[in-house]
């Protein structure tokens, strides 16, 4: 019970840092996207 | 003042080794990170984990496979460590319990090596073989290829955010680094007198009729990758005080001179990545004089520190080997906190106050003095933009580090990578003591046993991995704690760092002129340790001042 | 003619002083400051936003549980938060008079619409979108932005440039855009409009010096991330201190934890930033420049080349033309005459210089001038007059009988069709002594002939060379873009001091160089104010229309010159960097105070339970009440005495960036951690003097 706890926990702890990479790389396409789109002054 | 001496003279013979090696391996790493060719053994690990080793990844990609790459290594060493009394070699020691299994897991896998567990009393030979050799190589790779992607984003311009690939960089650091230079570390250890075998508990008889148990094993080949990879975890519980792991000074020597090889020697290569040798041998001043003082300060502190004992005794000799005295002591334990070793020869718990005041700090400084096989290196260069923006600002342009201009995005990164540690230290220091279960495994009372637990969570935050002592950390709770900080502190600077290697790689190059502002002279050298000291001081202040300082002052 | 006394606008600019702060200014400012309280606003701000939070918490702390030191620390949390607000009304406030009298132009007034029909309209001023066709006769206030497509009229632009000397707008050219709310002086225009109601030249000058629509710059914004970051960082501090105090025995109230906070977070440049920035848009102003947008202050920070003309930049507008050199079978008097014909018509002052010349020469010297006092010329009948194009880069006459050109030699000889080696040698005998050479050549039924060269002198403006090698000095390339040939060009570039040249300048060859180097990765300015320069003007990453120049020109720009003088590129770009200096010095100075103000307050905090730290109260407070008081009021007074500094700027003297860094961390780094040492004892010499602390 306690392995599925622990095992369960590690996982979700890298899910989270897998979102974060997404979260990260979402808003630098955005950036992206709009600052070409946009005169660059 | 017969002490003085030899205590110079360790220092300048561990200086004259660096700098007559640092300087190879650097090249030898900048190769080993930018190099096209292969070599035969590493294309049939390629063909093993059916990677492609030309395919650049994007840092989105690179650090998925870091994490899923580790996330493996956690679940291993789980199991290993829970199944243990199925397991061969296994020395009749049972299986880990969960919490202790979970810990020593994220331990490894984060190149913390934080060990709640006497190694000698607790792991077969598998596991310390197998599990835990094994992990200090490759969480090590991970760190240095993570470095190594950073340089490369760096170096590189236009690109869309490709920052190298993290399989080829960790394949390359383990077979072309960091296994042949361990293997010869390891016939240097045995020659010295380490232990090497695969025996079990010897029963031996003593000079005064008693009997003692020699637990062996294969301790000098762990010895080797433990300093080299910035690892820390101990063969035996007392780690480089026993006798099996360090018998001389001259094996002291070698460990400390292990421990600082590849951390300054990836600062070289950093500049040879960048294209300009300077940009990396002024970090590396920085790093050397962050450590430089740590190394006065706790040598101070230890010969010559306030406290009535040591100052009757002559020295603080409390907790330390006669084999090695208070100057190489207070020098291993400078270089073990410096780097994110966490390898001690001496328990720093009996250091006075001020002494483990100082070697906290120096991993409150977020192991940046050199810092970690890689991960000293990235740390220092977010700081370094820190400094590049601050200096920027100062002088009326637009900040650009090696001529990447640092904006709004870049900051927002560099910030969250900043505020990572501090904040996990000082929540998990608020959450050990706000419970009945934190302070019940403190051994003293009042400011040391806060200096105790204080120790133990920025040892864990920093990925250090070394002991304070006195603390009993084996209990579930400081165990998921640690655990807890332990992952958190290494995967999320990761993150943030290889989302800021992928931006300077998508950035464009803007050439320097007259008026940047060059960031490999002095000025910008002593701005650098400034912004170190002063970032990593204003926030730990309060605590220091609860724990070591007012117990010094005392 | 209709004379307007000079508008009042003119006054504000001149007369407001240079950032020092009078109580008037601050008594005015008040209400402004009163106002931005308002959380909403203060969200742009983390830092103040955190500190109100603070100062919300103490109040109600002291009202449950009232002490001294709680009703001490309330009132000066809130005058912190206020003191932040203050500098940024105050900076609002400076512009605010300016807006006011420029707001007097935008009243109402009733305008003469043209119909595409041909009648005349009388409609309000507001209700002219851009296309309309207005008529404006002297004594008229034109209503909008637009562009004159008949007339010419003498304007006066007072009202928006300060200037109270009328100048001449006509259609066609490069003096053709007019401005909504200056008056003509005499005849009448038709003017095309060219702004909608509300987003005119007037418009956009109210939002900038009143800092209202202030749109905050990419480096305030990488600043603010860094200032929300330590922010975050000393609020978990002081969070986790709580727990952690409790624990060592020295449980804190949350009073002091949150005295604490303030005093450790960057409230100093967290206070001044947007202040700091309003000002900096200001002393553009001041100077006659508007940026369009603040990213275009920032990026005359970061110029790498500075693209300026030669003519009215480097050289003083006008040339001389000093003597006529013959080719091989010409007479004096022939070449004389042509140059004389081709020049009667040039009302530039080198064509008058020219007419001077040849009168001199005539006359004998002693009656030459070099104003155009002399005899006045018939022009013969039956003369075409030719313009200089940029194109063609020839100006002359066409005769009944011939026609005259003069112009740069390659033009010429092309115009001629053939070339002359004495002519070649003269051209650069002239080209090479820096002046232009101008070759005049005629054209006899078809028949082309050389005739001479006229040799126009450039001077050199006084100064110039200075301030080119202050540019040097931080690191800015200078290129002078010029229509001369290259021999001329490489003379005058030398004599100025400039570090490259582009001769022989088309308008597309601006445009591909200004492309080049941004390839590069280098960041342009430069100026103009032709409807052919508004291509470049867009490109340049800070190009600066001149006031003067064509509504193509303007609209191409992102800033606008008012004075339409072109030296002020350099000044724009000192601006820039001033604004970014006086943001990195405060952002320092304001980290550094942390030191100094942990040694006032943390052992006053556990000074208790551990007598011990007396040690570290390196300053001898008095007590600890008093030691955390003085810490906090030092940190509010420091946000009042730096507001002259954030208004003004930090002084800027062009030098290399290690130099600049050195000296600004040696002020504004070393000076900040000593300065609480001392402003915080002080304080304690006088707060400890109230009862009850």
């Amino acid at each position: 019970m306690t392995d599925l706890l622990y095992v369960a926990a590690t996982i979700v702890a890298f899910v989270g840092l897998a979102l974060l990479v997404g979260v990260l790389d979402r808003r630098e396409r955005r950036a992206t996207r709009t600052s070409s789109t946009r005169d660059a002054r | 003042m017969s002490e003085v001496l030899p205590a110079l003279g360790q220092i300048a013979a561990l200086v004259l080794l660096l700098v007559l090696t640092v300087p190879l391996l650097a090249r030898h790493l900048a190769t080993t990170y930018t190099g096209e060719r292969h070599l035969a053994v590493e294309r049939l690990a390629y063909r093993v984990l059916r990677v492609a080793p030309d395919a650049d990844q994007h840092w989105r990609t690179y650090a998925l496979s870091v994490l899923g790459f580790s996330l493996v290594g956690v679940l291993a060493l789980y199991a290993l460590g829970r199944l243990q009394q199925f397991l061969p070699l296994s020395l009749g020691f049972g299986a880990l319990p969960a919490d202790g299994a979970w810990n020593t897991a994220v331990s490894f896998v984060t190149n913390t090596n934080w060990q709640w567990y006497s190694g000698e009393a607790a792991l077969g030979h598998l596991v310390q073989a197998s599990g835990l050799t094994v992990q200090n190589f490759v969480s090590a790779g991970v760190g240095m290829s993570v470095a190594a992607a950073f340089a490369r984003g760096l170096a590189l311009a236009d690109n869309g955010g490709r920052v190298g690939n993290f399989f080829t960089d960790l394949v390359r650091t383990v077979v072309r680094v960091l296994l042949p230079i361990a293997l010869v570390a390891a016939v240097v250890l045995v020659l010295l007198g380490v232990v090497q075998n695969l025996s079990g508990d010897r029963v031996m008889d003593t000079l005064t009729g008693g009997t003692q148990v020699l637990t062996g094993g294969p301790v000098a080949s762990q010895e080797a990758i433990k300093e080299l990879g910035t690892n820390g975890g101990g063969f035996y519980n007392v780690n480089s005080a026993h006798p099996f792991e360090n018998p001389s000074p001259l094996s002291n020597l070698l460990e400390m001179y292990l421990i600082l090889l590849v951390p300054f020697a990836m600062v070289g290569a950093f500049g040879r990545i960048v294209g300009d040798k300077r940009q990396g041998w002024a970090v590396g001043a920085v790093m050397t004089v962050l450590l430089g003082a740590v190394v006065a300060a706790t040598t101070w502190a230890e010969m010559a520190g306030p406290g009535s004992a040591p100052q009757l005794a002559g020295g603080a000799m409390e907790g330390k080997e006669v084999r090695f005295g208070e100057a190489a002591s207070a020098l291993f334990a400078a270089v073990t906190t410096g780097t994110s070793t966490g390898a001690v020869n001496a328990m720093h718990d009996s250091f006075t106050a001020a002494g483990g005041g100082t070697v906290m700090f120096a991993m409150m400084l977020g192991e940046i003095a050199p810092g970690g096989v890689g991960s000293g290196l990235y740390g220092m260069l977010v700081l370094a933009v820190v400094t590049v923006f601050l200096a920027g600002l100062m002088v009326g342009r637009t900040p650009e580090y090696l001529g990447k201009k640092i904006s709004q995005r870049e900051m927002g990164l560099v910030a969250a990578y900043v505020l990572t540690t501090p904040v996990l230290l000082l929540v998990g220091i608020a959450v050990a003591v706000s419970f009945d279960a934190g302070p019940a495994g403190v051994l003293n009372s009042g400011p040391h046993g806060f200096s105790e637990m204080l120790y133990a969570v920025t040892s864990a935050a920093n990925n250090n991995g070394s002991a304070f002592g006195g603390l009993t950390s084996g209990t579930p709770f400081w165990n998921t704690l640690l655990g807890v900080l332990m992952l958190l502190g290494r995967f999320v600077p990761i993150v943030l760092v290889l989302a800021l290697a992928g931006r300077f790689a998508a950035a464009r190059r803007v050439p320097a002129g007259s008026g940047t502002l060059p960031t490999h002279r002095p000025l910008f050298v002593a701005l650098l340790t400034g912004v170190a000291l002063v970032l990593v001081g204003l926030t730990y202040v309060p605590v220091l001042l609860l724990g070591p300082v007012v117990e010094s002052l005392s | 003619m209709t004379v307007t006394e000079p508008s009042p606008a003119a006054e504000p600019r001149t007369a407001s002083s240079s950032g020092v702060l009078t109580p008037a200014q601050l008594a005015e400012a008040l209400p402004g400051a009163l106002r931005k309280l308002d959380p909403r606003e203060l969200l742009a701000t983390p830092v103040m936003l955190v500190v109100e939070v603070g100062a919300v918490a103490t109040t109600v702390l002291s009202v449950l549980d009232p002490s001294v030191l709680g009703w001490f620390v309330t009132v000066w949390l809130w005058l912190t938060v206020l003191f932040g607000t203050l500098a940024e009304s105050v900076a609002e406030g400076r512009g605010k008079a300016q807006a006011a009298s420029l707001r007097a132009l935008q009243t109402e007034t009733s305008a003469r619409r043209r119909t595409p029909s041909g009648e005349v309209e009388d409609v309000p001023s507001t209700s002219l979108h851009v296309g309309d066709v207005v008529l404006v006769a002297a004594g008229e206030r034109i209503p909008g932005d637009g562009e004159v497509i008949e007339g010419v009229a003498s304007v006066d632009e007072s009202a928006v440039t300060g200037e109270s000397a009328p100048v001449i707008r006509e259609s066609g050219g490069d003096r053709s855009a007019v401005t909504g709310g200056t008056t003509v002086l005499s005849d009448e225009i038709a003017v095309r409009i060219s702004s909608e109601p509300g987003q005119s030249f007037v418009d956009r000058m109210i939002s900038l010096v009143e800092g209202s629509e202030r749109q905050r710059t990419p480096n305030e914004l990488a600043l603010n991330v860094l200032l929300s970051a330590l922010t975050v960082v000393f609020v978990v501090v002081c969070v986790t201190l709580w727990p952690v105090a409790s624990y060592s025995g020295a449980r804190q109230s949350v009073l002091v934890l949150l005295a604490l906070l303030v005093c450790l977070i960057p409230t100093t440049i967290g206070a001044l930033l947007s202040a700091i920035g309003i000002a900096g848009m200001d002393r553009l102003v001041r100077r006659n420049v508007l940026a369009m947008s603040g990213r275009a202050v920032e990026a005359a920070g970061d110029i790498d080349v500075l693209l300026l003309d030669k003519t009215g930049t480097i050289t003083l507008g006008n040339r001389y033309a000093t003597e006529l050199l013959r080719t091989d079978g010409v007479t004096e008097e022939e070449l004389a005459e042509a140059a004389l014909l081709s020049s009667l018509a040039d009302e530039t002052p080198e064509g008058r210089s020219v007419v001077d010349l040849v009168d001199g020469l005539v006359d004998g010297p002693g009656t030459t001038g070099a104003g155009s006092g002399g005899r006045r010329h018939e022009v013969p009948r039956g003369t075409t007059l030719v313009e200089f194009s940029a194109t063609t880069r020839m100006s002359g006459v066409d005769l009944p009988d011939r026609e005259i050109r003069k112009g740069a030699a390659s033009a010429v000889k092309e115009w001629v069709g053939h070339g002359d080696d004495l002519l070649d040698e003269l051209v650069d005998q002239v080209s090479r002594s820096g002046g232009t050479p101008l070759v005049v050549a005629e054209s006899r039924d078809g028949r082309g002939r050389l005739l001479g060269v006229i040799h126009l002198k450039d001077v050199v403006k006084p100064g110039i060379t200075e301030r080119f090698e202050e540019m040097r000095a931080i690191g800015i390339r200078t290129v002078m873009i010029t229509g001369d040939n290259a021999v001329t060009a490489q003379a005058i570039a030398k004599e100025a001091g400039v570090d490259d040249f582009l001769a022989e300048a088309t308008p597309e060859d601006k445009l591909a160089l200004i492309r080049q180097e941004q390839e590069g990765g280098r960041l342009v300015a430069m100026c103009g104010d032709g409807t052919n320069d508004a291509p470049a003007l867009a490109q340049a990453d800070v190009g600066v229309a001149m006031n003067t120049g064509t509504v193509a020109a303007k609209e191409a720009g992102n800033m606008v010159d008012l004075d339409s003088d072109p030296t002020k590129l350099i000044d724009i770009v000192e601006i820039g960097k001033q604004l970014l200096i006086t943001r990195g010095a405060l952002t320092t100075f304001s980290v550094a105070n942390d030191v100094a103000k942990y040694f006032a307050i943390l052992p006053a905090m556990f000074v208790v339970a551990f007598p011990q730290l007396d040690v570290l109260n390196v300053m001898r407070l008095s007590s600890p009440e008093s030691a955390i008081v003085s810490a906090v009021v030092f940190n509010a007074l420091v946000i009042v005495a730096l507001i002259p500094l954030a208004l003004r700027g930090v002084t800027y003297r062009p030098s290399s960036a290690a130099a600049l860094l050195r000296r600004n961390l040696l002020v504004y780094g070393v000076g900040g951690l000593l300065a609480p040492f001392v402003g915080i004892k002080l304080l304690d010499l006088v707060i400890s003097l109230v009862p009850g602390l």
